[in-house]
């Protein structure tokens, strides 16, 4: 049996949010609740536009204190007020949900790591200020495990410095990021690599179409020779330590969006159902609407809860944290597309247009389970956690 | 947010878990196979402490809070004891005493919570009738109002505990015209003329508890016996139900821990293509999917007994949400845990067929799935 003594650490059971973790939240809801509709405008600007729209958000939101949570070391100790303000940009819009996340979240925990003031006084302060962008390269085409692949990014030492060369398909923000981190290969460790966009080496390709988060940018990056100088170098890094950390840290930021998205679809349908006449009556009150919709407000509820235990426990560093992040992801990853499909169902045809909410939904609710550590690596992760605490 | 436990309540579940491994869980298999209440087993959870685990000391119970109640409950499941033992011992506790607790008058809890407390009286919770079942205001026992107390007639069914208890808390119609206004409980003891039980089911499942017919036939029950206020039995039921969706969930919350123990263990020992089975992805799935069940059923029962303990008003949506998640998204995990063990979790012996078909009353009693969805439904 796994030891649950950790469970024991807290301040006392409480199904509600205290008004400490609610604080980032309430600010965040002051700064932003009024400007749903401009979030919307995300979703149909262009890049320039966009990259426009995202700083103002940005800006705003550095004021509520919500763009320096969860960067450090020790930001377990700030999961929770992260994890109740963060729920609230998960239901707003994905698209901004994730930009923030890669920039600040992501991007900002690299940044963070380095111990190098350069990098701190131009990277660091007006990324927390809200004034800069970050993006951040660490998925390859190459397959990680097969030494012989030739799809590495590396780097290698050249004078006082290093050159980097090699491409990263998929980069969230690639297209209006001011600076770009990426991980590459340095004498068999890893190293993190930021780079100025615009630098010499980098070529940032063209904004790549996908099917859902139409607000989202995302672009190739491809580096030949880009020169770094140490100050903007991280590492090499001794172990997975750190990505694993930024890999589970993902983990649970997407479990938060599948919940977010759970509840956006869920309103939206029931809204419908409540509204929409058949046979004389809303929809609602036939069984087959009915219960359908109490089956998805299950699978949200659990969702929700299951990633506030999970967030929860590692905000107590406990043993279990990693597993419950994974059981968290996969779960809300897998209710999102239920939820998404059944909402889809009850919107009837209406919803089935090309611009209805929940067909956006819809399309949208695919990402969880493919990003980060996927539902299958997560399920095995899981299991193995699973046969080390039964040993025989 | 916070989910904390208490190093009391830890300590507890721990202490439960290792008497039920002891005490307990190895008479499980011989009583599900005879279909036989296994009294031994339920005399030692009295001497325990668990059959009146949330009543006040001085009526013979421990004081423990809803959580802690929960965590027991949990804990007898992971330990292994079956369903039949800790179905009987929710119905006695929680359906039964709890309601003469929670309603009666001081006399009528010095008179009865202590000896259910102890185990020495066993109680069962009478509602479901041979025509109503989902639909409980359908129920048509009558209890007419005559000069020396209540004339009970009709029958019950399926009711757990039935022929084996000394005491039944028995819904019955006092005012047939005002549907659901017109239920009340009365306390009627084993022995009262026109009191009788019928045959004892044979069930899928949780065997070693027994279901039972009641059948009262111009049965007398005493003026004083009736619990609560007259005609406020409808809203006595639906409270009672609320441990149905809460604390009698809790072994099955357990049993999912004991199935991802022993699947985990199993799949490590057990040798298929010249490697144990864990190795292969599809069983690894099935870990996974079991692990991922039992923690977000834990978050879901959890969140009832807090609300409980913070004496919050009856949370019917959050109950009906674990109550349904509980009783319809178990089944695949469960199912899984069968499969990992290939043949053998087909047999007795490995004791999951009997986990799998105990947890099949998930979804029925206490209200089917069905019944949780209307109410959910409702509160849209
Ligand atoms: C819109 C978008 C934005 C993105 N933004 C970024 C970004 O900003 N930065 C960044 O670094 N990355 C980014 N990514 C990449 C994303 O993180 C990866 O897609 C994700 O990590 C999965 O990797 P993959 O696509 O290589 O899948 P693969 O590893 O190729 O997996 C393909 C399938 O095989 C399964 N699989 C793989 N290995 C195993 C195994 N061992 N056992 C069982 N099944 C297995 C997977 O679960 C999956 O179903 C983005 C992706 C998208 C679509
Ligand atoms: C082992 C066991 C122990 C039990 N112990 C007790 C006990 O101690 N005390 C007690 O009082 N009762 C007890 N019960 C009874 C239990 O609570 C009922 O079986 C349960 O409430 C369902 O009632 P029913 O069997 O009459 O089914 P029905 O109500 O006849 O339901 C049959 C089917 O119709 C569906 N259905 C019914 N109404 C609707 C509706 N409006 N909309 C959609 N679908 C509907 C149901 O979901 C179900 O699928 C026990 C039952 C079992 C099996």
């Amino acid at each position: 049996m796994p030891d649950r003594t950790q469970d024991c650490r807290g301040g006392g059971m409480n199904f509600d949010w205290t008004g400490e973790q609610k604080q980032v939240r309430d600010r965040l809801n002051a700064a932003l609740k009024g400007d749903l509709g401009a979030i919307g405008e995300l979703e149909r600007a262009d890049i320039e536009g966009n990259r426009q729209l995202l700083l103002g958000f940005l800006s705003r939101m550095a004021d509520t204190g919500y763009l320096g949570l969860g960067q450090v070391a020790d930001a377990h100790i700030d999961i929770m007020t992260l994890v109740a303000a963060r729920e609230l940009l998960a239901q707003w819009s994905g698209s901004l949900f994730l930009a923030v996340e890669a920039s600040s979240r992501l991007f900002g925990t690299l940044a963070a790591a380095s111990d190098q003031e350069d990098l701190h006084r131009q990277v660091l302060t007006p990324l927390r200020q809200g004034k800069s962008i970050g993006a951040v390269g660490m998925t390859e085409d190459r397959d990680a495990s097969d030494p012989a692949d030739t799809g590495r990014t590396v780097a290698i030492a050249d004078g006082d410095g290093y050159l980097v060369t090699g491409r990263k398909p998929f980069v969230t923000n690639g297209p209006i990021a001011d600076w770009i981190a990426v991980t590459a290969d340095l004498d068999a460790q890893v190293a993190v690599f930021f780079l100025p966009c615009g630098h010499p080496g980098l070529a940032i390709g063209p904004p790549i179409p996908t099917l859902g988060f139409d607000g989202l940018t995302v672009s190739s990056v491809e580096l030949t020779e880009a020169r770094v100088s140490p100050p903007f170098v991280l590492g090499p890094l001794p172990d997975q330590g750190l990505l694993d950390l930024l890999r589970l840290r993902e983990d649970l930021a997407l479990a938060q969006l599948s919940v977010g998205l759970m509840q956006s679809t869920f309103d939206a349908a029931r809204f419908h159902a409540k509204k929409h006449k058949r046979g004389g009556k809303p929809i609602l009150h036939y069984q087959e609407i009915g219960f359908k919709l109490a089956e998805l407000l299950t699978l949200l509820q659990t969702a929700q809860l299951l990633t506030y235990r999970a967030a929860w426990m590692w905000s107590y560093q406990a043993e279990q944290a990693p597993t419950l992040v994974r059981c968290a992801k996969v779960f809300a990853a897998e209710a999102a597309q239920t939820v998404a499909a059944a909402a889809l169902q009850i919107g009837g045809g209406r919803s089935y247009l090309a611009d209805h909410p929940l067909t956006r939904f819809y399309r949208e609710s695919g990402y969880p389970g493919l990003a980060g550590t996927t539902t299958e690596r997560c399920r095995m992760a899981i299991a193995d956690d699973m046969i080390k605490q039964h040993p025989v | 947010m916070d989910f904390t436990l208490t190093p009391e309540q830890l300590l507890f579940s721990e202490q439960v878990y290792r008497f039920a491994r002891q005490e307990l869980a190895d008479r499980a298999a011989a009583h599900d196979s005879d279909h036989l209440f296994d009294k031994l087993a339920w005399d030692r959870l009295g001497q325990f402490g668990l059959l009146g685990l949330h009543f006040p000391e001085e009526l013979g119970g421990c004081g423990a809070d809803v959580m802690t109640s929960v965590l027991a409950g949990e804990a007898l499941g992971r330990a292994g004891v079956d369903g039949g033992l800790t179905l009987a011992w929710g119905a006695h506790t929680y359906l039964c005493a709890d309601t003469i607790f929670t309603h009666g008058n001081p006399d009528q809890r010095r008179t009865y919570i202590p000896k259910l407390a102890s185990g020495e009286w066993i109680g069962c919770m009478g509602l479901t009738e041979p025509g109503a079942g989902s639909d409980v205001a359908g129920i048509r026992t009558r209890a007419l109002r005559v000069e020396d107390g209540w004339l009970l007639n009709g029958s019950k069914t399926f009711i757990t505990n039935g022929s084996i208890a000394n005491l039944a808390v028995v819904y019955a119609k006092t005012n047939p015209q005002a549907g659901r206004m017109g239920m009340s409980a009365f306390i009627v003891e084993k022995g009262t003329p026109g009191f009788s039980t019928g045959r004892d089911f044979q069930k899928m499942g949780v065997r070693s508890s027994c279901t039972s017919e009641l059948f009262f036939e111009d049965c007398l029950v005493p003026a004083e016996n009736l619990l609560g206020p007259e005609n406020a039995g409808f809203f006595m039921a639906m409270q009672t139900v609320e441990w149905d969706r809460s604390t009698l969930l809790a072994p099955f919350v357990g049993s999912l821990a004991f199935l991802l123990e022993r699947c985990s263990r199993y799949a490590q020992q057990r040798e298929q293509f010249g490697r144990p089975i864990a190795q292969f992805q599809a069983v690894k799935h099935k870990l996974a999917d079991l692990k991922i069940c039992l923690e977000a059923a834990r978050s879901l029962v959890y969140r009832i007994a807090w609300c409980k303990d913070q004496k919050r008003p009856l949370n019917h949506l959050e109950a009906a949400i674990a109550k349904l998640f509980l009783g319809d998204w178990t089944l695949g995990p469960t199912h899984d845990a069968l499969l990992v063990h290939g043949g053998y979790g087909y047999c007795s012996e490995y004791e999951i067929e009997r986990v799998f078909r105990d947890g099949r009353l998930a979804p029925i009693g206490g209200g089917t799935s069905d019944i949780q969805k209307m109410i959910i439904s409702r509160m849209l």
